[in-house]
């Protein structure tokens, strides 16, 4: 089985282990970035990296699940595998409530942390190809003029072009023309990709 | 002739000796009778003798002075000694037994010399004092003419003044010992008898001296003296016998008063005759000894009617009476032909005669039972109270671990003081209402007791008196009302006869226990004293019972903190630990498992480091499951419960070890109830213990032999709860089976001794209970229940 691309951060205040993860991992071909404090982790990340954490979830500067919180609340969206020398059921159901995409106990299992962290870097990578794939269609529905923009929600609400001409109160060729436009800056051929994409982007009538 | 004895008749002489005569046979006939009267007044048989022969010889002499002629003045002066004879016979008679004072061989030797007089009066002629009496001359005497002899005096009268000379000795000497010996009465009877005796003689032999000499021509008038002896001794005798007689008058109404005073103070009077060993004792006395009326008693009788410890004493006090100074004084237990038993004390007097010879013990006997008791009552309750003291001081700081012995010693004491036979000390309970007797004294023989005793079926009713904070006493089985029947059986049958029972109480505690004490040998009264102290013993004991009872449950609590502590301890830390060790674990395993890859990668050769690394991961693993296995284990408050079959849960930890037990050739006889109703419960938590019990029955089997090996579960349905039993057919269990829940110990050489801790926590967090007991053939059986699920509960 190929290996994911992507980074996998690790992040445990033991050196030993985030050492002896990294050697497993490497191992693994994964590309592997060890870290025993927060600070050094935050410095390091980039936001735009396809990437996942491993993180423990008693670390002595800061929580791992507050940590989870704050990066939540910063709009990045990393999927999480925690570690836990003494976890519990209530905060594994809370980290996964979180977002969290595994919760293990230690001492982790190559068996078991392996498929967790090559899932995780699938996730980052679906993520960050929908975050891709959003960005474009929201850069081509900026080309449309405020007109192309109504008829579109229009079209998407389902209305006939008589309808719509008659709402915007315009002749139905005009609406015609405006829908061809649509069609084509937003590179659809169809009426429903036109309104899966709509719902991608959030446009109600 | 006849005017001849108008004449003498009228004359003063023949009147004052016929008047002699007369009063002399007077005097002798009372004292004759006297003697009738009372056989044993020797003195005055002597003395009616005396006065007969002294009546004869007057009578004699009054013939002498009126003879007519020389031969007959000769003949009647021969036959006058024959009165005269007896005069002195009796005279010597009288004085050996009225003074008790007189030398035999004197008395002898006078009778001896007069007897020879007598012979020589009669062989010699005419007379013993003359050898002739040629003639009687006319006398004027007292206005008549009496017959005054003309004689040859014989050579042989000497001897006859010699017998007078001599009994005269004797009458003196007697008369002088008497005097000496006796007492104020005595001596004037030696003086006024003795004396006047001794004039008299002297008279008369002068008289006589002179007439049978002839140097005085006088009449002869010797019976008058001895008459006048007669009267005095008469007059002293007469007085003796008048004195004798209101001495028995008053002798008499002091008996009938001693009588009459004895009978009411209930005293018997009694008298023993010594020379005759013959006692004679008042009818009250004869009911005294329990002896039928008419039984002649002699001494070995009468120590007879005594009880055995007590003949020899008796029989030393009155020994000693008749040795000493005849006090009599002694204290007895008589013996009653039924059986009874009775105390008598007994004073008297011992009477001796003259020689200090007994010759009687008389005295009076009362019944000193009551005394006796109150007096052995007043004794021992001064000892139990010396005892009581004793022991309350001594109970002050008893240390708990030697309180049951020194209650039976207590126990011991108490028994000993007041002749107990046996003491019990019973507790009971509300969980164990019957009595168990936890202190007991008993003397050595009798049956043996029961430890145990059903009270409510035996001793109902005086466990309700026990319980209602009564005191049972009795003092014999009689004494039990009707409706302690049941109690009265088993008293008999325990052998008891009498005894007490105070209820247990301390400082207001409710009641648990009781305080017997038990006559066994025979009936005892117990009086309120006693039963009143026997109280305080009683709340030494109970205070002190009590006190040992708290400091127990003191102990208990603090072990069951420590316990709790510890466990608590041991939770917190194996959360910690699990923590701690898992770190290093983790590190073990990802640095192994990194390893592995890279040892993959190697070339030949290799294979060797990779088993090594395979075996660290495979130990590192199970290290960690341990761990967690522990960690979930001692995790609280997360148990998720619900209802549950018990059925499913076993069923459920059996198919898991299925493989386990298979390979160690456990069988499983199953006897699962059908209709087992549910349960509430944790389902692992519940797996997690029936499965620690599954393995632990398949582990006590390992060295039985592969077809004796099997485990049997059942479960069954009891009040409120269900029950899962698992049995193996292993070794059995330590002497005391709760030791095995008890944390870190083990039985197994590689064991935690926390298995059956865990599982006991868990179903005591499940309101359940797990137990241990050995099975009755063999091996030991594990039991748990729990609560079945309420409707509410039910899904």
């Amino acid at each position: 089985m190929s290996t994911p691309g992507g980074i996998v951060y690790l992040l445990d205040d033991e050196p030993e282990l985030v050492k002896a993860l990294t050697r497993l991992l490497r191992g693994k071909h994964f590309d592997v970035r060890g870290f025993t404090s927060v600070r050094a982790f935050l410095e390091a990340f980039s936001p735009q990296d396809t990437a996942c954490l491993v993180l423990d979830v008693t670390m002595p500067e800061l929580n791992g699940l507050e940590l989870q919180r704050q990066l939540t609340h910063q709009g990045i969206l990393i999927p999480i595998i925690f570690l836990t020398g003494n976890g519990d059921v209530p905060m594994s159901v809370r980290a996964i409530k979180a977002g969290a995409t595994d919760f293990l106990i230690k001492p982790v299992d190559a068996a078991v942390l392996v498929p967790a962290v090559r899932a995780a870097l699938q996730t980052a990578e679906t993520q960050r190809q929908t975050i891709a794939e959003t960005a474009a269609l929201a850069a081509r529905f900026a080309t449309l003029t405020p007109r192309e923009r109504e008829v579109m929600a229009h079209v998407v609400a389902g209305k006939l072009n008589k309808q719509i001409a008659a709402d915007l109160g315009t002749g139905e060729q005009n609406i015609k023309l405006h829908r061809a436009h649509v069609m084509q800056k937003m590179r659809v051929v169809s009426l429903a990709d036109l309104v899966r994409v709509a719902e991608r982007l959030d446009i109600r009538k | 002739m006849r005017d001849g004895v108008a004449r003498r008749r009228m004359s003063w002489v023949t009147i004052i000796w016929s008047m002699s005569a007369a009063v002399s046979l007077t005097l002798g006939a009372i004292h004759f009778v006297v003697w009738l009267q009372d056989r044993k007044a020797w003195a005055n048989l002597w003395f009616a003798l005396l006065a007969a022969s002294v009546a004869g010889f007057a009578g004699f002499e009054l013939a002498v002075l009126q003879a007519q002629t020389a031969a007959q003045y000769a003949t009647l002066h021969q036959w006058g000694h024959v009165p005269l004879f007896f005069t002195f016979v009796s005279l010597i008679g009288f004085i050996m037994f009225y003074f008790r004072s007189g030398r035999a061989w004197l008395a002898w030797t006078v009778i001896g010399l007069r007897l020879v007089v007598l012979l020589i009066n009669f062989t010699f002629g005419p007379t013993f004092n003359f050898r002739a009496v040629t003639g009687i001359l006319p006398f004027q005497f007292l206005g008549e003419t009496v017959a005054v002899p003309v004689v040859v005096p014989s050579p042989w009268a000497r001897l006859g003044e010699g017998s007078a000379l001599l009994l005269l000795v004797f009458v003196l000497d007697a008369s002088i010992r008497l005097w000496r010996r006796g007492d104020a009465n005595e001596r004037r009877r030696a003086l006024v008898v003795g004396g006047g005796i001794a004039l008299f003689i002297s008279l008369s032999v002068v008289n006589g001296l002179l007439i049978h000499s002839g140097t005085v021509h006088a009449p002869h008038f010797v019976s008058l003296f001895f008459v006048l002896i007669v009267v005095a001794m008469g007059y002293e005798l007469s007085r003796d016998v008048i004195h004798a007689g209101r001495m028995a008058e008053e002798l008499r109404e002091n008996a009938e008063g001693m009588s009459l005073a004895a009978g009411a103070a209930q005293l018997a009077l009694w008298r023993w005759d010594i020379a005759r060993d013959v006692i004679w004792v008042s009818p009250n006395g004869r009911q005294l000894y329990g002896i039928p009326p008419g039984e002649v008693i002699s001494l070995q009788r009468f120590l007879d009617t005594l009880h055995p410890d007590d003949r020899e004493p008796a029989r030393q006090a009155v020994m000693r009476s008749l040795e000493g100074d005849g006090a009599f004084h002694s204290e007895y237990r008589v013996v009653l032909p039924d059986g009874a038993v009775r105390w008598i004390g007994a004073r008297g007097k011992v009477e001796f005669n003259g020689q200090r010879e007994p010759l009687c013990l008389r005295g009076v006997s009362g019944d000193i039972t009551e005394r006796k008791r109150i007096e052995s009552e007043v004794a021992e309750q001064l000892r139990f109270e010396i005892l009581l003291a004793d022991l309350s001081a001594r109970f002050v700081n008893v240390p708990a671990e030697q309180l049951d012995d020194q209650i039976e010693e207590a126990q011991r004491l108490v028994c000993e003081c007041l002749h107990v036979d046996l003491a019990s000390l019973f507790q009971w309970s509300v969980e164990d209402p019957s009595f168990t007797r936890t202190h007991f004294w008993r003397l050595s023989e009798g049956p043996p007791l029961p430890m145990k005793i059903d009270a409510g079926e035996h001793l109902p009713w005086a466990r309700q008196q026990l319980q209602a904070g009564k005191t049972v006493v009795f003092s014999s089985l009689d004494e039990l009302p009707p409706e302690a029947a049941r109690d009265k059986e088993h008293f008999r049958y325990l052998g008891i006869k009498s005894g007490v029972g105070i209820p247990l109480s301390a400082g207001g505690a409710p009641l648990v226990g009781g305080l017997t004490f038990n006559a066994i040998r025979e009936e005892r009264v117990w009086p309120e004293e006693i039963v009143k102290r026997l109280r305080l013993v009683a709340e030494v004991f109970a205070n002190a019972l009590a006190r040992k009872r708290s400091e127990q449950e003191a102990a208990q609590h603090r072990a069951e903190l420590a316990h709790l502590t510890r466990v608590n301890t041991l939770s917190e830390l194996s959360g910690s630990l699990a923590h701690e060790l898992n770190q290093p674990l983790g590190i073990i395993l990802s640095n192994a498992q990194a390893a592995q890859d890279i040892v993959a990668q190697m070339p030949e050769g290799a294979a060797e480091l990779g088993e090594i690394l395979a075996d660290i991961v495979a130990a590192d693993r199970r290290a960690g499951e341990v761990i967690q296995r522990l960690r979930t284990l001692l995790k609280r408050g997360e148990s998720e419960m619900l209802p549950l079959s018990l059925n499913g849960v076993i069923e459920e930890v059996l198919h898991l070890a299925h493989a386990d037990l298979i390979g160690r050739g456990v069988t499983v006889v199953r006897a699962l109830a059908p209709d087992l109703p549910q349960a509430t419960g944790d389902e692992v938590q519940l797996q997690q213990v029936v499965l620690n019990l599954v393995l632990n029955a398949a582990d006590a089997m390992s060295a039985n032999p592969p077809d004796a090996r099997r485990i049997h579960i059942a479960t069954t349905r009891d009040e409120g709860v269900v029950r899962a039993s698992i049995r193996d057919e292993g070794g059995g269990l330590p002497a005391d089976p709760e030791k095995l829940f008890e944390p870190f110990y083990t039985t197994k050489p590689h064991g935690l001794g926390m298995g059956l801790a865990i599982c006991r926590s868990i179903i005591t967090a499940h309101a359940g209970r797990l137990w241990a007991e050995p099975h009755p053939d063999h091996g030991a059986v594990f039991h748990f229940e729990l609560p079945i699920a309420g409707p509410t509960e039910k899904l």
